[in-house]
């Protein structure tokens, strides 16, 4: 029950020049944890999740996924995207049933599940509105609800509260994580910001670029849940800052 | 009251040059009263309401059938790099011919009547609609593909629950283009290969010098066309994002 990664390459073509996006990537990632890829802009973090979510092939290497090699997309491997991408002809429960609706189930019971996912964020009341009618972090909150009602076994996400403000970011980390513990999925989660990654992760894969490869895997044992202020927190912050800049 | 401004200026004007003052001769330009007068006759007699309805339903099919063929080709030539490569240089050569081109050979193959006009407005909007759908599919946003994709779609399910739905604003504006290329093609098949229609009474009355009929039958044109623009906003009104 883990995703494998060997020996994964990818290049880019740009040009005449081939650029290595990652080298000889190595990495398991076992079933619940909370995994985060950190590292620069140009380390491959964002290209190594969109492989493991099957929407790039690797030249060469594999990932697998219980085994089975990742080919493409697939809805056992939810996606949230960095930028907002909220179908935005369907209102939020429209989107929220898109997936199940794929499957032919009963209408009436994937309106039934929409609602009590959307419920469980506090989006009770956006049911009816379209997606330019919200703010920015409930557009993520709707995009993450629309993953996770398909149940997928994994959360891939990509820089997906960049573009927030503080406190809402905040808010929403903090919202992921009681979803991560009650729903216990997998989750890996790419960010360049080492306080949403040490907030966040179990297990935080420092990445460096050229080529995008792995420095190291640091485990991050502090207690849930985290206090941003504690000394803890703050020490392990500073620790994965000097360990992704040596 | 405001957009009423301007006409309502002109008619006093052209009531002004035309009644008092007679600038020109009334075969030349019309009076308004005059204009009225055939109006009247020719709601009264049914006939305007016919002509009206022979120009509307080959606007109609013509569209319909022009959009029926045009918008699914129009998503696979914006979804497939090949076929449009492939396509790019037929639809190049024969896009610039204008459509009232086709008037001799609609004239040859359909004779006169309902079938050429509608043929001669299906050349007219086929373009417009293709070129707007094959807009609209590429520019569909790769990030809601993708989403697509990672929720569960099969290929075909993209095409019909993501790209096109996401295209359609574009679909709907390649088609107002479409109904006014429409109502300028078939007025003009009217005019020659044609018993009925606006294009027709327009084309008759000046053979007649009924220039007051001629006058109804060209706003009424313009009627139309406003007619079909306003249903086109409000489509759009509730289409766009």
């Amino acid at each position: 029950m883990t995703i494998e990664i060997k020996n994964l390459n990818k290049t880019f073509k740009t040009h005449e020049k081939e650029v290595f996006a990652l080298r000889d990537v190595d990495l398991t990632i076992e079933t619940k944890d909370f995994v985060c890829l950190l590292g620069p802009s140009g380390c491959g973090k964002t290209t190594l999740l969109r492989l493991i979510g099957g929407l790039e092939e690797g030249d060469s290497g594999e990932i697998l996924d219980d085994g089975k090699p990742i080919v493409e997309p697939s809805n056992e491997r939810g996606f949230v995207f960095q930028q907002y991408s909220l179908f935005p002809w369907l209102t939020v429960l429209d989107n929220v049933t898109f997936g199940l609706d794929l499957k032919n189930g009963s209408k009436e019971e994937n309106i039934k599940r929409a609602k009590t996912y959307l419920r469980s964020v506090g989006l009770e009341n956006t049911e009816k509105l379209y997606p330019h009618e919200l703010s920015g972090g409930m557009k993520q909150r709707v995009a993450i609800i629309r993953s996770l009602v398909n149940k997928p076994k994994t959360l891939l996400m990509d820089e997906p509260f960049s573009a927030l403000d503080i406190q809402n970011r905040h808010k929403l980390q903090e919202q992921l994580v009681r979803i991560w513990q009650k729903t216990e999925k997998t989750i890996i989660f790419v960010t360049h910001d080492v306080d949403e990654a040490v907030f966040l992760a179990d297990h935080i894969v420092l990445m460096g670029k050229n080529p995008g490869h792995i420095k190291e895997v640091y485990n991050n044992k502090l207690p849930r849940p985290r206090n941003r202020n504690s000394k803890e927190f703050l020490a392990i912050q500073n620790h994965t800052m000097e360990l992704l800049e040596s | 009251m405001l957009p009423l401004f301007v006409p309502m200026v002109m008619v006093v004007l052209w009531y002004v040059f035309s009644v008092p003052i007679k600038l020109v001769p009334d075969y030349v330009m019309p009076t308004p009263i005059m204009v009225i007068t055939s109006a009247y006759q020719l709601i009264i007699s049914g006939k305007l309401l016919n002509h009206a309805i022979a120009t509307l339903i080959k606007v109609l099919l013509g569209l319909i059938l022009a959009s029926v063929i045009s918008i699914p080709l129009g998503v696979l030539l914006g979804w497939s790099g090949k076929l449009e490569e492939m396509s790019k240089f037929i639809i190049g050569i024969l896009r610039p011919i204008p459509p009232v081109a086709w008037i001799p050979f609609s004239i040859l193959w359909f004779g006169i009547g309902l079938i050429p006009g509608t043929f001669i407005i299906f050349m007219g909007c086929f373009f417009p609609i293709l070129i707007y759908t094959i807009d609209g599919v590429k520019r569909t946003d790769n990030v809601l593909i993708e989403a697509g994709k990672t929720l569960g779609t099969s290929n075909l399910q993209t095409i019909t629950k993501i790209i096109f739905p996401s295209s359609l604003p574009t679909i709907i504006s390649g088609l107002k283009v479409g109904v006014g290329i429409a109502l300028m093609c078939t007025v003009t098949a009217e005019m020659v290969a044609s018993n009925s229609g606006l294009g027709y009474l327009i084309m008759n009355s000046s053979q007649l010098f009924d220039t007051g009929s001629v006058v109804v039958g060209m706003l009424s044109i313009g009627v139309i066309g406003l007619f079909f623009d306003i249903i086109f906003k409000k489509i759009q009104s509730k289409l766009f994002w």
